[in-house]
């Protein structure tokens, strides 16, 4: 037994949980960028899975790996505005037109990818540089923070700072509260003149971009390649933590955390021989409890306050 | 004229579903003026204003600010030339602080960031110079509706208004708010604002306006200065009869007591109280009209009678079954109906047809049915009946009821409420905003049921329909019953509004001794 | 008559939407493919080439009409409840443990199968129902996490206790031959799948216009709060959609699995539930139009197949036709002028007129 919990909190699974919460986190991250804004996010998922192709594509054809995540950023901030340009002026359903954009990524991925490498499954053929991992200094060396914060992706620490960055934003910018504006109410914001297209247009081009990092981290940084449907609803795990942690950057990053140590778990117990698929179920299970919980916790407060 | 400050010329407005909303409207204002725009609810008094504060386009017309013609297409060009609006729906970000939705659009910066510390002292200092006495760091959520009609007027002045549009900004202010309301606006006047009041309540215009546009139908009908004329003057210009509607009613004849309501209290799920210690009695053959300002609890009343509200204490008893714990359904089953104030959200469903709103409350019912599947054809024979039995303007029965006139829409409510044969029917505001042929149908709709022997609640904001309809009168205040009486001959419209305005209150023992002599 | 122009708005609607998704495809076609002419003409007649390809277009139809079936009924209560997708799946699994689980006769054991498939498939769409109900929990997310955990839990029941050591993959035992269901059209795969498929239109149909319930489905999904005013335990019909909705999906998961397939072999959710969205869209959310709206996707499935196996287009484009049809026709914008100005013709023809129209 004394095996089992040795191999569960490691440092080892303390570094997993962290490198596994990045791509939850961008998604996240990209959700409350959306939520703010008033926009709905079931498109991230999405968005997530064509920059993850635009970043390796980028990435091997400039052989330059920023340069691959720069094009995953350009193509995410591209469809969120188009999601923007079909729900905002089209008028159409937002969770429609979200699944749509799905759908559609679903389907263009492999389109390309059969395009350019001749296969449907993944760009494994290609030769896409990744993003490097970065060992801090100092830090590297401290006993056991070394082993578990040190190392990790470019992009992990990337999200890290965009989390402080985007708290400022939000909340210390005229742009930020003008997008909260906008997203909570939206007549309100009008009636004083603000342009709330333009804001809205603005939350869209960051969370696009947010989902594009996300993304790119997939395919240059958790592997080296594209395959298909790789996001496999991070996305959608995105929208779930956004909602768990109240939409605030700081709630967003520990409900983050939350899944990755559950996915983190996951990985950790399929090699006590336990049986994978249901220690797979976890996260998606804990994310259903803990929505439910929260959401219920507001319905009992709104009665008894 | 020199004196002119705006002038909106032969505007007309068509809305998208096809409402005439506005039709060769023309409103002129003078500098330093408080002028008041006036007509009964659908008239058309905020869509124009509306059209002034480019929210909404016109179809046609023009409109001259300090001379020149404007051409409004947004809010901000309106901002920027000096017009503000206090919107009837407050325009805030409930989750925001005072002072964020104050500077919203226009924040001071330090850098790339706002500059808190000077966004803040610019609020405070706006709202000590015109003294308006809000908290700047309050969160919007968490104060009072006179405190954020307040921060809707900080907004306005802090971006330089020279015109300031109220929208019906009494409809939800205490007497003592309005009062404040009142001294705050002629500050303002006196410091060379010029102020567009809209309301409909003859009473407070009369306070403190200079002059009065009256619209009625959608039409001006003219413009009135204040001083030399009386409230029957200005009362027959907004709705345009010379005598208001008289209904013919046989004396009633009160039989047993059908709903008994003993101290019922309800706080609201932000935990104000909304109700305290209402009691009364309808019986069988009676109206019993409620009055009051809205927002006094009448509302309330209806809602708790029939099983929306949950934080309920007190009795409610129909013929001695009591109705709290009681389902909707178990309530309409006993035969209490309801017509819903929001008829638009609550009284029906405006995208299915008018036979799908004409049996929401009867679907179950077996003569509907035929071995289990419903017989369509026979259900829409019914509906055809109703909407001939309440001669509901439509095409046919498979209309969409989002076609519907407001009037007519209200007639399908109706017609669904009667049909169930109620016991009890509970009104609230059958009547507003509708033409006069469906209003007048409508309370002889209401008479008829009494001569049945029925019993009515009619809550109304409408003193006239309360004083014509009714045989016993409740008035509310304040969520307590302020008056009651037996038999409403026996008091006036004045006497009323002292009441309703909690300037008079009964004594418990008059009214309990009332309750008590039955 | 004025309510036909209306619908035929929507009719005009639909036909904009799929008209500019294939415009789309053919303008994709014809810059990438080299043989553009070819692969176009595979795409729309191919199908119509032999009997065994009309039949791929039968076969096609018919899981995508339980799930176009299923996200009508549970969108009809105006839930965004996605979990059709886990509840096909799980339906299936369901459906595999009844086939394996038990030695009936031949008959009932496949009916005690998918009456397994359907109440899986009902327990499934009815928790995001629940925890809307009762927790007011957004039933958007908890659907689609639900989604994955449906996914995990079916492969381990199949892996767990259905796994046939001697195949290498999530794969079951062989179903016994019973199980199958019967082919009633030679040279195809066209099986009896298809005419419960149909029934099942027919019973959504009643069940959604002829019963009290349906009605009251449609009226708790347009305005809630009118329902409850007027009566209805709209709690209780949500929930009362969503298991009849789950129901449909798991039921569709067992008809295909039996009709297609000799053991269970999906190693991940199969996708019908989605395209469940795309035929309930275009249908309009009306039982009646899905088996013409699913039609139309089997059609352009197997087209799309038969262009991708003779020439250089892969089958996934098909998925932007999807997406794009999906998008324009819940585009309101679209027409919306048209639609206006017939409303505002109808409301002055009335005001001008001004009489009751008995008929």
């Amino acid at each position: 037994m004394n095996n089992v919990l040795d191999l569960i909190f490691s440092t080892d699974f303390l570094f997993t949980t962290i490198r596994v919460m990045t791509p939850i986190l961008f998604a996240a991250l990209a959700c409350m960028i959306f939520t703010k804004g008033g926009i709905d996010s079931i498109g991230t998922e999405g968005i997530m899975l064509m920059c993850s192709l635009a970043g390796v594509l980028g990435s091997h054809y400039t052989q330059n790996p920023f340069l691959g995540m720069l094009t995953a950023v350009i193509v995410g901030s591209l469809l969120a505005c188009l999601f923007g340009y079909v729900t905002l002026s089209l008028k159409s359903e937002p969770v429609l037109a979200g699944i749509a954009l799905n759908t559609l990524a679903s389907g263009l991925t492999i389109f390309i990818i059969y395009y350019v490498t001749g296969e449907k499954g993944s760009t494994q053929s290609l030769m896409s540089p990744t993003l490097p991992n970065i060992h801090i200094p100092l830090l590297k060396d401290m006993p056991i923070l070394g082993s578990i914060l040190s190392g990790h992706n470019f992009i992990t620490y990337l999200g890290l700072l965009l989390t402080v960055v985007l708290a400022l934003f939000i909340y210390k910018t005229p742009t930020g509260l003008r997008i909260r504006s906008v997203g909570e109410n939206p007549d309100a914001a009008k009636s004083i003149g603000i342009k709330v297209y333009k804001y809205k247009y603005i939350a869209l081009i960051i969370a696009g971009a947010l989902a594009g990092l996300g993304g790119s981290f997939m395919s240059m940084g958790y592997v080296s390649f594209f395959s298909k449907e790789m996001v496999a609803g991070r996305g959608f795990i995105g929208m779930a933590a956004e909602s768990m942690g109240r939409g605030t950057p700081i709630g967003v990053l520990l409900s983050s955390l939350l899944f990755g140590a559950a996915d983190s778990l996951a990985i950790r117990l399929q090699m006590l021989n336990l049986p994978v698929q249901l220690i797979q179920t976890i996260p998606y299970v804990v994310t259903i409890i803990a929505i439910a919980i929260y959401s219920y916790s507001r319905t009992e407060k709104k009665i008894s306050k | 004229m020199s004196n002119e400050i705006l002038k909106m010329k032969n505007i007309t407005k068509i809305y998208s579903n096809g409402v005439i909303a506005n039709k060769d409207v023309t409103l002129s204002v003078n500098k330093g003026e408080i002028h008041a725009l006036m007509g009964e609810n659908g008239a058309g008094k905020s869509t124009l204003m509306k059209i002034l504060f480019g929210i909404e386009g016109k179809n046609s017309g023009d409109i001259y600010f300090e001379g020149k013609r404007i051409e409004a297409v947004n809010p901000s060009d309106m901002i920027n030339i000096g017009i503000g609006m206090v919107h009837q729906h407050f325009m805030l970000v409930d989750s925001l602080k005072v002072y964020e939705n104050v500077i919203l659009g226009m924040e001071p910066r330090k850098g790339v960031f706002t500059d808190t510390q000077s966004a803040i002292k610019l609020v405070a200092d706006t709202a000590k110079k015109y003294n308006l006495n809000v908290d700047p760091m309050a969160k919007v959520s968490d104060i009072s509706v006179g405190l954020k009609q307040k921060v809707e007027i900080l907004k306005v002045l802090i971006r330089g208004a020279k015109l300031l549009i109220l929208d019906e900004p009494t409809a939800v202010l205490t007497p003592q708010e309005t009062e404040e309301l009142f001294e705050q606006l002629i500050l303002l006047k006196d410091n060379g604002h010029t102020i567009i009041f809209i309301s409909h309540k003859i009473r407070e215009v009369r306070q403190i306006c200079d002059r009065i546009t009256v619209l009625r139908g959608g039409r001006s009908i003219g413009v009135i200065p204040v001083e030399n004329s009386t409230e029957e003057e200005i009362s027959r210009f907004m709705v345009g009869r010379d005598v208001v509607l008289d209904v013919d009613k046989k004396p009633a004849s009160f039989g047993e007591v059908l709903l008994r309501v003993e101290n019922l209290n309800y706080k609201n799920k932000y935990g104000k109280q909304l109700l305290k210690d209402v009691s009364f009695n309808v019986r069988k053959g009676q109206i019993l009209g409620i009055a009051g300002v809205e927002g006094n609890g009448q509302n309330e009343i209806a809602e708790s009678i029939f099983g929306f509200n949950n934080n309920i204490n007190g009795k409610i008893t129909f013929r001695d079954i009591s109705l709290l714990d009681k389902s909707i359904r178990d309530i309409r089953n006993l035969g209490i109906s309801y017509i819903p104030e929001d008829r638009m959200t609550i009284g029906v469903t405006k995208d299915v047809s008018i036979w799908e709103n004409l049996v929401s409350d009867s679907i179950d019912n077996k003569s509907l049915k035929n071995k289990g599947l419903l017989n369509i054809k026979k259900i829409k024979g019914y509906a055809r009946e109703l909407i001939r039995e309440f001669k509901i303007l439509c095409r046919n029965e498979d209309q969409q009821v989002a076609m519907l006139s407001g009037g007519n829409t209200q007639k399908v409510v109706v017609a669904r409420e009667f049909s169930s044969d109620p016991n009890l029917l509970i009104a609230n505001q059958p009547t507003r905003g509708i033409d006069v042929g469906a209003n007048e149908f409508i309370w002889k709709k209401i008479i008829d049921l009494r001569d049945k022997g029925r019993g009515i609640i009619l809550i109304s904001a409408d003193l006239n329909e309360i004083m014509e309809l009714s045989d016993s009168i409740l008035v509310m205040a304040d969520g307590e019953v302020a008056a009651f009486f037996e038999d409403g001959k026996n008091t006036t419209e004045y006497e009323l509004g002292l009441y309703m305005l909690g300037i008079k209150r009964q004594s418990l023992e008059e009214r309990v001794g009332k309750f008590e002599k039955e | 008559m004025k309510k036909n122009k209306l619908a035929l708005v929507e009719i005009l609607r639909t036909i904009v939407a799929i008209t500019t998704s294939i415009l789309i495809v053919f303008s994709i076609i014809l810059l990438v493919s080299d043989q553009p002419l070819s692969a176009i003409s595979d795409f729309l007649f191919g199908p119509l080439k032999s009997i065994r390809r009309i039949g791929n277009v039968i076969e096609a139809m018919v899981p995508i009409i339980f799930t176009g079936l299923s996200v009508t009924m549970l969108y009809r209560a105006g839930l965004f409840n996605l979990s059709m997708e886990g509840a096909f799946f799980i339906g299936s699994v369901a459906a595999t443990a009844g086939a394996l689980l038990f030695d009936l006769p031949p008959v009932i054991n496949i009916i005690v199968a998918m009456l397994f498939a359907a109440l899986a498939g009902g327990l499934v769409t009815s928790i995001p129902a629940m925890l809307k109900v009762k927790c007011n929990a957004n039933e958007l997310v908890t659907s689609l996490m639900l989604n994955y955990v449906c996914l995990y839990i079916g492969l381990f029941i199949i892996t767990t206790y259905f796994y046939d050591p001697s195949m290498n993959a999530n794969y079951s035992y062989l179903f016994p031959e019973s199980m199958l269901l019967k082919k009633i059209i030679p040279g195809t795969r066209i099986n009896t799948g298809i005419i419960v498929a149909m029934v099942m239109v027919i019973l959504s149909w009643l069940l959604l216009n002829k019963t009290s319930f349906g009605y009251k489905v449609t009226l708790v999904g347009k305005n809630k709060t009118m329902a409850r005013y007027s009566g209805l335990n709209t709690g209780m019909v949500i929930l009362g959609s969503q298991l009849i909705g789950g129901m449909i999906a798991g039921l569709g998961g067992a008809i295909e699995l039996f009709g297609m397939y000799k053991r269970f072999q999906y190693s991940g959710l199969p996708g019908y539930g989605w395209d469940g969205v795309l035929i309930a869209i275009v249908a309009r959310y009306k039982a009646e139009y899905v088996p013409l709206s699913a039609l139309f996707l089997a059609y352009l499935r197997t087209g799309a197949d038969i262009m991708s196996r003779s020439t250089d287009i892969p089958f996934e484009i098909i998925k932007i036709i999807q997406a794009v049809v999906i998008v324009l026709i819940s585009a309101q914008a679209i027409l919306k002028g048209y639609r206006q100005r017939l409303i505002i013709k109808e409301a002055k023809e009335l005001d001008a007129t001004g009489v009751l129209e008995d008929e």
